[in-house]
């Protein structure tokens, strides 16, 4: 009898374990539908996802380590923020956040945003009208009650500004670093839509999103590589303000974009933000230059008096005598809104002023166009 | 004599300014540059970017700072005459934090209001803030005048005037809190300083304006010397106390309102120069002071515009803490031999 007894619990460990090891075969072994909202990240630096039996772990930056979990009883490992996903109410600090959601479609999560000013987007706007999107005032200088009384699950916020965030922090709500805005490569700013979906429950969207964000633009600067030009247009970036002229690093995402497109940006140094040069330095640098990128948010129609008027030096360009300025005005583009999430047609903008051979005759650009 | 080592030494750091940059131009080619419009024929075509860095950015920018630097020292020493304070100067009745206003309400609310109305006006850009900048100017030099009318003394007038600069500080204060990130930015670096921003037609309508000022200031020396030996002094000798000291105000609130509009605020030299000044050359008549107050203003400003410039700090420090590191130890070194003589005695 005690032999019997034995051998059946003998037999039904054995089964138990091999129940658990198929059961484990079973999680390892990625569905259809698994395989649709995993994340994998290619292009951007700031942020790596790595996934577990019922944990996704995502860090930003070097620092913010989050367990996003479907259930709140799900344990996480140490050292990390638990995130219940998908999000349901957020808030956003920078327009670059914005640009994700849009692009997700899902406005519906955001309950506040900084501010309106160069904001386009109708349902947004109209969200803040009736109340739906609070305005919570400038990043270092927002209104704590507005947060609390939106009660957001998590708030994206952009650590290169001034902080003011200590308050937030104290009331327990789940601060996630966005550092989309870190990104050199055009394509990895782009691939932070892939963070927000991951929080707001939306991977599959964002991956097909940023999938074809990918093809287009690197198809289109395939093009550029394959014509083998032999000789590159120059550009040159900025304008003097004040007396110093801000121009972006020769690392910068811009500066990339610039080279994909197949043009010489005039910056060649390993600089990734902006430098404030003097005039005088970046006139010998950029004076032959072929092209001249400038964005600001001039109010009405940007001309080339109006670009002498800002400053009488600006005529001793080449590209100001030949007529050869590329402009984007930023009141009248949603700029910052929208191309985080549209770098292949900032590179089209690019490629159909640079090689216009290269695009569609009757292309319209979006953002970028020759001043007239 | 001593004006002719100052004149010499202002000619050595004019040189000195037009040879460095961040640019390296070889002397030789900076002399043969600087002779071509005399002599075509010393320096043809060989580098046109070479003569526009020359003429259009570093010759420009030291006739600005030594205009604005001279501007600055009159103004402060008027400043310090009218209210027997050594440690009045251009900012301290709130002038330059008028100007600082105009400009704040055109570029953090530009768009908003400002800016729509002031581009339809034709005014545009950098134009628009100079006029703003002076328009604020002057609109806190009224209120000033007005206020020096109906107060007696100077002391009032002068905390008055601190008054109206703090009310301007608060009023950018709250501008800047409802205003974005990048144009907060713009004021910020507008409110560095600096001699680099005036070039072209713009510079010479600046110098030009110098020019009909600075002389009208040499005008008021008279009075400001009767000033000087106090108020009743003054009135049994003959002056008009309240008009000399309006006219004063109006003179010096005039050059800090034109200097601030073109190069943005220029700190210190106004408050430490006419102190260089007098410790030079042991004189507190006008006659002598004010042209060596002038002279010394423009030698620091273009001393501080070489340091700005260093080669190793490519363009990236402010004028406006260059002339604060060289303009604090002047003024703690005045109070310290000051608190040393009044030992003494």
């Amino acid at each position: 009898m005690t032999r019997i007894f034995c051998l059946l619990s003998a037999l039904a460990l054995l089964c138990g374990c091999q129940g658990k090891k198929g059961a484990g075969t079973v999680t390892t072994e990625l569905t259809a539908a698994d395989a649709a909202t995993r994340v994998e990240v290619h292009y951007a630096t700031g942020f790596s996802v790595r996934d577990s039996a019922d944990v996704r772990l995502v860090s930003a930056g070097r620092h913010d380590h989050f367990a996003l979990v479907r259930t709140a009883e799900t344990a996480v490992p140490q050292g990390y923020t638990k995130v219940c996903v998908p999000i349901h109410s957020t808030i956003c600090m920078t327009s670059l956040q914005l640009s994700n959601f849009t692009a997700l479609q899902a406005h519906d999560i955001i309950k506040g945003i900084t501010g309106t000013k160069n904001l386009f987007n109708k349902d947004i706007l109209e969200r803040v009208d009736d109340g739906r999107i609070v305005k919570i005032g400038m990043e270092g200088e927002f209104d704590p009650e507005l947060i609390l009384a939106a009660n957001p699950d998590v708030i994206f916020i952009s650590p290169f500004k001034r902080g003011g965030y200590d308050a937030i922090k104290e009331t327990g709500i789940t601060l996630v670093p966005h550092l989309g805005y870190k990104e050199l490569h055009p394509l990895g700013q782009a691939e932070w839509v892939k963070f927000v979906g991951l929080f707001i429950g939306k991977e599959r969207e964002a991956n097909a999103i940023f999938h074809g964000i990918e093809e287009r633009y690197n198809m289109l600067k395939n093009k550029v590589m394959d014509a083998h030009y032999e000789t590159l247009p120059t550009i040159t970036s900025g304008e003097m303000h004040y007396g110093t002229w801000h121009a972006v690093g020769g690392n910068n995402y811009l500066a990339q974009i610039f080279r994909d497109a197949g043009a010489d940006y005039v910056i060649k140094d390993d600089e990734t933000a902006g430098e404030d040069l003097e005039f005088e330095k970046m006139y010998a640098l950029a004076a032959k230059a072929d092209y001249w990128r400038i964005l600001n948010s001039y109010p009405g129609d940007f001309d080339y008096e109006a670009l002498k008027a800002r400053e009488p030096r600006n005529t001793l360009f080449k590209a100001f005598q030949e007529k050869k300025v590329i402009f984007c005005n930023m009141k009248m583009t949603p700029y910052y809104e929208c191309s985080p999430v549209e770098p292949d047609v900032l590179l089209k903008d690019f490629v159909a002023i640079f090689h216009p051979e290269l695009v569609e005759g009757d292309y319209v650009p979006k953002y970028y166009r020759l001043l007239k | 004599m001593k004006f002719i080592i100052l004149l010499l030494a202002i000619a050595g750091l004019l040189v000195v300014n037009l040879l460095l940059g961040s640019v390296h131009i070889p002397v030789a080619d900076v002399c043969r540059i600087l002779v071509s419009p005399l002599w075509p024929q010393a320096y043809g075509a060989e580098s046109e970017i070479w003569t526009n860095i020359i003429f259009s950015s570093r010759l420009p920018q030291a006739l600005t700072a030594i205009t604005a630097g001279a501007g600055l020292a009159v103004s402060g020493l008027q400043m310090q005459t009218v209210f027997r304070n050594p440690l009045a100067g251009p900012s301290v009745l709130g002038i330059s934090n008028g100007s600082a206003l105009g400009v704040a309400f055109v570029v953090l609310l530009s768009g908003q209001i400002g800016g729509v109305a002031l581009s339809s006006l034709g005014f545009l850009g950098e134009a628009a803030m100079s006029v703003a900048a002076v328009a604020g100017a002057m609109a806190v030099l009224m209120l000033i005048l007005w206020v020096s009318h109906k107060v007696k003394g100077n002391v009032t007038l002068l905390i008055i005037g601190v008054m109206i600069g703090y009310l301007a500080n608060a009023i950018i204060g709250v501008l800047k809190f409802l205003s974005p990130e990048e144009d907060v930015k713009a004021f910020v670096v507008w409110g560095l300083g600096s001699f680099s921003r005036v070039s072209g037609d713009q510079m010479l309508l600046f110098i030009c304006l110098m020019c009909i000022l600075l002389p009208m200031a040499f005008l008021l020396v008279k009075p400001m010397n009767m000033l000087l030996l106090g108020d009743r002094y003054a009135a049994n000798l003959g002056l008009n106390i309240r008009r000399a000291r309006m006219m004063v105000i109006v003179s010096s609130g005039t050059l800090v309102a034109i200097v601030t509009a073109y190069c943005g605020p220029i700190m210190f030299i106004g408050l430490a120069v006419p102190h260089l000044a007098r410790s030079l050359f042991r004189t507190s008549d006008h006659r002598i002071l004010l042209p060596a107050t002038a002279l010394c203003g423009a030698a620091l400003a273009l001393f501080c515009n070489l340091v700005a410039r260093m080669p190793g700090f490519e363009g990236a420090l402010p004028v406006n803490s260059v002339t604060a590191l060289v303009g604090a130890p002047v003024i703690a070194m005045i109070i310290f031999s000051k608190r040393r003589d009044d030992m003494g005695e």
